[in-house]
């Protein structure tokens, strides 16, 4: 068994939890250590939101440990809960209360407490601090429940699903917010089924599915370990690319790309497989409408491991 | 040492309310538009007035009766054939049918079931042998008091201050604790070092300050519009008063311990308030039930804290006399709140 690091601040092993028939989290370890952003990535039901609340002391695991800043469950939640901070997936608070009211109450739950309008400057709050939460939008609302989270100045901080629901831009302002929220030395434990938000935020991801984690590793491991080299993007018709391909074989492998215009194909070396590739484009005169190269992207790595985009039902 | 999160969701308890505009309707303007409504429909202490129906046959005596029937003030005549007056009868527009047969004896006929019929039906005789000149062996003397305390508004306004209580009481707590139930913020909360115990008991204490002002409010209409007085000390009153409020809030506090739908909420609290309301004596005094429903009656919360009420201010009757009622009410208290703990869900 390893020993955890100084450095860990939460390590759970080997969580089981079943919903009657269904298994909704089966053999799930993971560790988040001292500063880093963590990310579970699933599609809808994959067991994200269970494994969430199970960490955060809110459903007790059919088997499994859990150790938060070498903290248990049940013993010593009252001060494990002083520890980390809270937005759940689907919460609304008062809606009749200001700003300021929220994060009063929330700060009146904690011994000791951030300042509430630095809090406020910090979420970029400032002239909304009496404005009800009725009135909000949502991006600004998500901003007052991540305060919520943040208002005893937890070391580790739980996000589940932060940014659903939340047009592009708040979503970007969000992210912006919470790598300061990351700069300030703590830990995140993030939950989300947005791709773009795990490779923006996260220094390690653990993609789920069916309530398994399938692959853990920085963004690099995991590409490279599951989605190896580039993407070549190309337009051209099918006639000519099976002419292509009797000439190159890697090509063989080229897939349609999903919005149905042009092909894509996964390579090692993109440098030598380009130049071989325009080679053949024009020995054969094929009429090519577009062409790129982009590298792998945790979308590949879902598609790979799971056979399905993250999005599909 | 009084504890700062219990403090803040106090105050949050009381914003809810302040800030809910419907709140503030049921809990001070419904009360006081019944007072109004039945303040001044009954206000009118003169003599009851009946409506009768005056069958038309042919006996000689017949128009003079009917002549000197029409004159009284107790009555209000309509003279009609025999269908006419059936109708009438039925749609409750006359509370009897009156008619001389062929001897001159004056027939009534009407549902003694129906006390406003048989008050009529007692006036109508009586006026008859006046007519015919009947002397009374040992004449009676009516000395019509009129004292306070003794009007129907006064019987009323303790009913609707205990009523207000619980309506108020039962709904508006347990509507909150299922609304933040559903809303995960129950959840949320259990994701906070608070101590669970601090948010029932914000819920008690916030209901004191809502108290206090449907007290101030109904009982201050009452006194400024119809001159309502407190027989008994104001200090027991509000004893009364703040126990009901404990025992109806942790009635609520039952009712919304586990469901997370505020439909199913209603529906519990229809099927609580309405019986209750109309059962514990709150627009009429109970003493004309059944005696088997009388005493299932006296053991519900609402009549406990309306006769509480009742006697210490219109009777004047002190704390120590009103053990019966004040137990039961404790009773509640305890009862729900133990049995409140034993079910709650927080999610
Ligand atoms: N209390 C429960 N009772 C029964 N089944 C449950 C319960 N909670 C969750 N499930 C089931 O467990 C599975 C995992 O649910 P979970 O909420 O953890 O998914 P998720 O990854 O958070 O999904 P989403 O992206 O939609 O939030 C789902 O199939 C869900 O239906
Ligand atoms: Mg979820």
């Amino acid at each position: 068994m390893r020993v955890p690091n100084a450095g860990t601040v939460l390590k759970a092993q080997g969580l089981v939890k079943k919903f009657a028939q269904l298994l909704a989290v089966d053999q799930v370890s993971l560790e988040v250590s001292k500063g880093e952003c963590f990310a579970l990535l699933g599609p809808n039901g994959a067991g994200k939101t269970t494994t969430c609340e199970m960490l955060e002391g809110l459903t007790s695991p059919d088997t499994g440990d859990i150790e938060i800043c070498g903290l248990k469950f049940p013993k010593q939640r009252g001060d494990i809960l002083k520890l980390i901070g809270v937005a759940l997936q689907e919460t609304n608070l008062y809606k009749k209360y200001t700003v300021k009211e929220t994060l009063e109450l929330f700060s009146s739950f904690y011994p000791k407490t951030l300042s509430i309008p630095g809090l406020v400057a910090k979420l970029k709050l400032e002239d909304k601090l009496d404005t009800r939460l009725e009135h909000l939008s949502g991006g600004q609302k998500q901003r007052v429940y991540l305060g919520c989270a943040l208002v005893h100045n937890p070391d580790l901080l739980f996000l589940d699903e932060p940014t659903s629901g939340l047009d592009p831009q708040a979503r970007r302002y969000l992210w912006e917010l919470l790598r300061e929220v990351k700069a300030d030395g703590r830990s995140i434990f993030l939950t989300t089924h947005y791709m773009e938000e795990a490779q923006e935020l996260a220094d390690r991801i653990a993609i789920m599915d069916h309530g398994k984690i399938i692959a853990m590793g920085t963004l690099q491991e995991l590409v490279s370990t599951h989605c190896q080299g580039d993407f070549l993007e190309f337009q051209c018709a099918e006639s000519e690319l099976e002419s292509l391909q009797n000439s190159l074989s890697w090509l063989k492998t080229a897939k349609k790309l999903p919005t149905g215009e042009g092909f894509e194909v996964n390579v090692d070396n993109a440098t030598t497989k380009t130049r071989e590739f325009m080679r053949e484009v024009d020995a054969l005169g094929v009429n090519l409408g577009h062409f790129s190269i982009r590298q792998s992207t945790l979308e590949d790595v879902f598609l790979k491991l799971t056979g399905r985009n993250i999005r599909d039902d | 040492m009084i504890n700062k999160s219990l403090v803040e969701m106090v105050k949050g308890r009381w914003r809810e309310f302040k800030r809910e505009p419907s709140a503030m309707f049921f809990v001070v303007f419904m009360p006081i538009l019944w007072m109004l409504i039945l303040g001044l429909a009954f206000s009118d202490s003169k003599q009851e007035r009946y409506s009768i129906g005056l069958k038309n046959g042919s006996h000689a005596e017949e128009s003079q009766v009917f002549d000197y029937l029409a004159k009284q003030s107790q009555l209000k005549v309509f003279e009609g054939d025999e269908a006419e007056l059936a109708t009438k009868l039925k749609r409750g527009e006359v509370l009897l049918m009156l008619e001389l047969d062929a001897k001159g004896q004056a027939v009534m006929h009407f549902d003694p079931s129906n006390p406003e019929a048989a008050r009529a039906h007692d006036a109508s005789h009586h006026l008859i042998q006046e007519y015919y000149g009947r002397t009374d062996p040992r004449p009676t003397i009516a000395n019509h008091v009129k004292a306070v305390g003794s009007r129907y508004i006064d019987f009323l306004i303790p009913g609707l201050l205990a009523l207000s209580l619980f309506t108020s009481s039962l709904f508006g707590t347990g509507m909150t604790i299922v609304a933040n139930r559903r809303e995960n913020l129950l959840k949320r909360y259990m994701a906070t070092p608070m101590n669970p115990y601090e948010y029932i008991v914000s819920h008690i204490i916030g209901r004191y300050f809502i108290f206090a002002v449907e007290f101030c409010c109904i009982l201050g209409a009452g006194m400024l519009m119809f001159g309502f007085q407190v027989q008994g000390n104001w200090l027991s009153l509000i004893t009364v008063g703040l126990l009901g409020t404990a025992s109806f809030t942790s009635l609520g506090i039952l009712c919304g311990s586990r469901t997370a739908n505020t439909s199913t909420y209603n529906g519990i609290n229809n099927l609580l308030t309405l019986p209750m309301m109309m059962l514990s004596g709150v627009w009429f005094s109970r003493a004309h039930f059944p005696d088997w429903l009388a005493s299932i009656v006296e053991f519900l919360p609402l009549t406990a804290c309306v006769d509480a009420i009742r006697r210490v201010a219109l009777e004047g009757v002190g704390l120590a006399s009103l053990g019966f009622e004040l137990g039961i009410l404790a009773f509640y208290t305890v009862a729900c709140t133990v049995f409140a703990k034993m079910s709650f869900k927080w999610y």
